[in-house]
Formats: structure tokens, C-alpha cells, sequence
């Protein structure tokens, strides 16, 4: 039987544990470390075959600002692009964010926040076209391009949290590519980190442009393993 | 009356489908494969086989004729065709310059021919000008022989 005297530590323990797991679950105003990796980007439902692997590491602090770090790599291909041509994109981009929370105060589902990045991709496209010679042989021609480009975005997101270390984070990204791409061999077709570029048709001078301006949605995974 | 006229605006709107789509596909036509040379003579030649050298098709011939005609190469410069016949060999020997060039995103990569001349090893003597290959994809030499 346990005693009022026995049992004192044992209510003073059970009160500090639900304080604690009240706190943490009710105040966001500390510092807190996060490792991400995107999901959407590492199955690139466009191309045939590739990865784009993208893991980040976000900061938020206290004051509900956000510093949030990618690094990106990426190998895609693509058959049959521009009618008779297979494409390849190879390379890296790093992902550099600053954000912050819509409202005054962060919630548990109120975690919405304006980001603003800068994206420098460095990728080289290759274009393999082969035309088929039935009597001499077939003629396999390679094309390539490589790219180092600046892109600004604009990404609002929304981190849903799943338990207390993992969360899900829903981003909207729109991008404008500041750099002039290289095309000379063909049109840009994509820029790591930043999207297709939904290449405009071919005007009068037979130049091909592309859009500057790339939008698209990616989900990341986030799991929280610091907080001070 | 309603239904009526939504469907011949179904019609109209599916048959110009149609013919923009059977447009498209003429638009890529003939810039595939390899283009064809066409060597006429002013009189007619009695040539066994005439054929590209290193090409598969080395066709069979048992009548005289003026107009003869092989592959061009897309994997090289140049073509060499051989004219076999009983009394010995002629050759002639086309060279040119490819660029792949895009065309348009819609039809994609072709090759594109210029600079043609004929050049040794020939035979022949009395060598023609060469225009550059036509929409049809085909070179037309004509030899004053």
C-alpha cells in the first residue's frame, strides 16, 4: 500500500511530465534544428527513369524566422524529347531560404510561412539522336549543353505536424530563372532545383526560347532532432 | 434543336482536329532515313550492279538504262558508288557536309546537307554541278556521258 508521503514524489513526477509534454507540444517560440528530404522531387514523376535527391537542413527560430539549406543532385532522363531525341540532365543545385511565419504566433496547425530563395544549378543536358541508315549504318549524334544558372523563388509552405519529431511540409514554388541559359543545341528543358522550363514554340527565326518563370508543388519530409 | 447544333459543332471542331493533326504529321515527312542519289546519264549505260560502296544493298541490274540510283550515306561525308558492268568499273564519288541541326520541337533533329561536289576517286569525266538535296530528300547528278 502506498502511502500519502509514497505517493507525493510519484504525483510531483506525473505533474512535471504532463507540464513537459505540455510545453512541447504547445510552444514553438524556441530554437529548433530540422533535417528534411524531399519527396516529390525524388521520384520525378515526368521522366522515365532518374532521381533527384534533395536533403535540407532547416533553422527555425525563436523569433519564427526560418533559414532553410538544399542540396541537390540529380540524374533524369527523358526518351524521345523534341520528337527524336533522348534526354539526359545531370547535376547539383544548392537551395538557400529565408522565411517567415504568417502569423504572429505558431501553432500547432498554424505553420504557415513565406519563403523567399536563391537557386544555383549547375547541370549539363545531353541529347542523343539517332537516325537510322538502313544501307551505311545509323548516324548517332550527341548534344550537350551545360548550364550554370541563378534562380530566385518565392515558395509559401505549410508544415503539418505528424508527431512531435516529424512533420510534413507542403510547398508551392514559383521560380524565375535570372541567369540567361545557354540553348544553342536545343531549348532548356530543365533546371534542377528549379522545374521545367516549358519551353515557348519556335518564333520566325527558328530561336528557341524558354519560359523563365517555373512553377511547381513538392512535399518534404521533416524530422526535428535538436531544440533548445 | 440544341443537340443537333452541339453536335455539328462537335463534328466541325473533330474534323479540323483532324486535319491539323494529319498537317502536323506532313510537316516531319521525307527528313528521315537516308537520302536518295539519283545519277542519270544522257546516254543509256548497260552497268551490271551499281551500288554504295560499304552500303548492304548491292542491287542487280540485266538492262541497259539512264537512270541509276543508290543511298546516300548519313554516317559519313561521302558517298562512293560503284557502277559494275562487263567491260570494267566506273566510280563516282559525292562529298558533302552534314550539320543536325533542330528543326522545330514538334519534329525534332534532322540532318542537314550542303556543300556538295564530286571529287576523287571518279571516273567520269564530264562532271556536272551539283545542287543541294530537295524537300523530297534527293540529289540529282546529271553526267554528260
Amino acid at each position: 500500500m502506498f502511502t500519502l508521503t509514497n505517493r507525493k514524489p510519484l504525483i510531483y513526477t506525473a505533474l512535471l511530465l504532463l507540464l513537459a509534454t505540455l510545453a512541447q507540444a504547445q510552444s514553438y517560440d524556441t530554437h529548433r534544428l530540422y533535417f528534411g528530404l524531399d519527396l516529390l522531387r525524388t521520384f520525378p514523376l515526368v521522366f522515365e527513369r532518374g532521381y533527384v535527391f534533395e536533403p535540407s537542413i532547416i533553422y527555425k527560430t525563436n523569433t519564427h524566422t526560418t533559414f532553410d539549406v538544399a542540396v541537390g543532385f540529380n540524374d533524369i532522363r527523358k526518351d524521345e524529347l523534341y520528337g527524336n531525341m533522348d534526354y539526359a540532365n545531370t547535376g547539383r543545385y544548392y537551395r538557400l531560404g529565408v522565411g517567415q511565419l504568417l502569423f504572429k504566433e505558431r501553432k500547432k496547425f498554424n505553420d504557415f510561412n513565406l519563403q523567399f530563395g536563391l537557386i544555383y544549378s549547375d547541370f549539363t543536358e545531353k541529347g542523343t539522336i539517332v537516325f537510322k541508315g538502313d544501307n551505311y549504318g545509323d548516324l548517332v549524334e550527341v548534344k550537350k549543353q551545360r548550364n550554370q544558372l541563378l534562380v530566385l523563388e518565392l515558395q509559401p509552405n505549410y508544415t503539418l505536424p505528424v508527431s512531435d519529431r516529424i512533420s510534413v511540409n507542403f510547398q508551392i514554388r514559383v521560380n524565375y530563372v535570372v541567369s540567361t541559359p545557354k540553348e544553342d543545341q536545343f531549348p532548356l528543358y530543365y533546371v534542377p532545383g528549379a522545374g521545367m522550363m516549358q519551353v515557348f514554340d519556335d518564333n520566325d527565326e527558328g530561336v528557341h526560347n524558354s519560359n523563365r518563370v517555373t512553377q511547381g508543388i513538392s512535399i518534404r519530409l521533416v524530422y526535428k532532432f535538436l531544440e533548445l | 434543336m440544341k443537340y443537333k447544333l452541339f453536335k455539328g459543332c462537335l463534328s466541325v471542331i473533330f474534323i479540323s482536329c483532324l486535319f491539323f493533326y494529319s498537317g502536323c504529321i506532313d510537316d516531319c515527312d521525307g527528313q528521315e532515313g537516308e537520302p536518295t542519289l539519283y545519277i542519270s546519264f544522257a546516254t543509256a549505260k548497260s552497268y551490271t550492279r551499281v551500288y554504295g560502296l560499304n552500303g548492304k544493298a548491292k542491287n542487280t541490274y540485266d538492262y541497259p538504262s539512264t537512270q541509276w540510283s543508290v543511298p546516300m550515306s548519313i554516317k559519313n561525308d561521302s558517298t562512293i558508288v560503284v557502277f559494275e558492268s562487263n567491260s570494267g568499273n566506273d566510280t563516282l564519288t559525292v562529298h558533302y557536309s552534314r550539320t543536325v541541326k533542330m528543326e522545330s520541337q514538334r519534329c525534332g533533329f534532322r540532318i542537314f546537307f550542303d556543300d556538295f561536289e564530286i571529287v576523287e576517286p571518279t571516273t567520269f569525266t564530264r562532271l556536272p554541278d551539283l545542287s543541294g538535296v530537295d524537300y523530297n530528300n534527293e540529289l540529282y547528278v546529271y553526267i554528260d556521258e
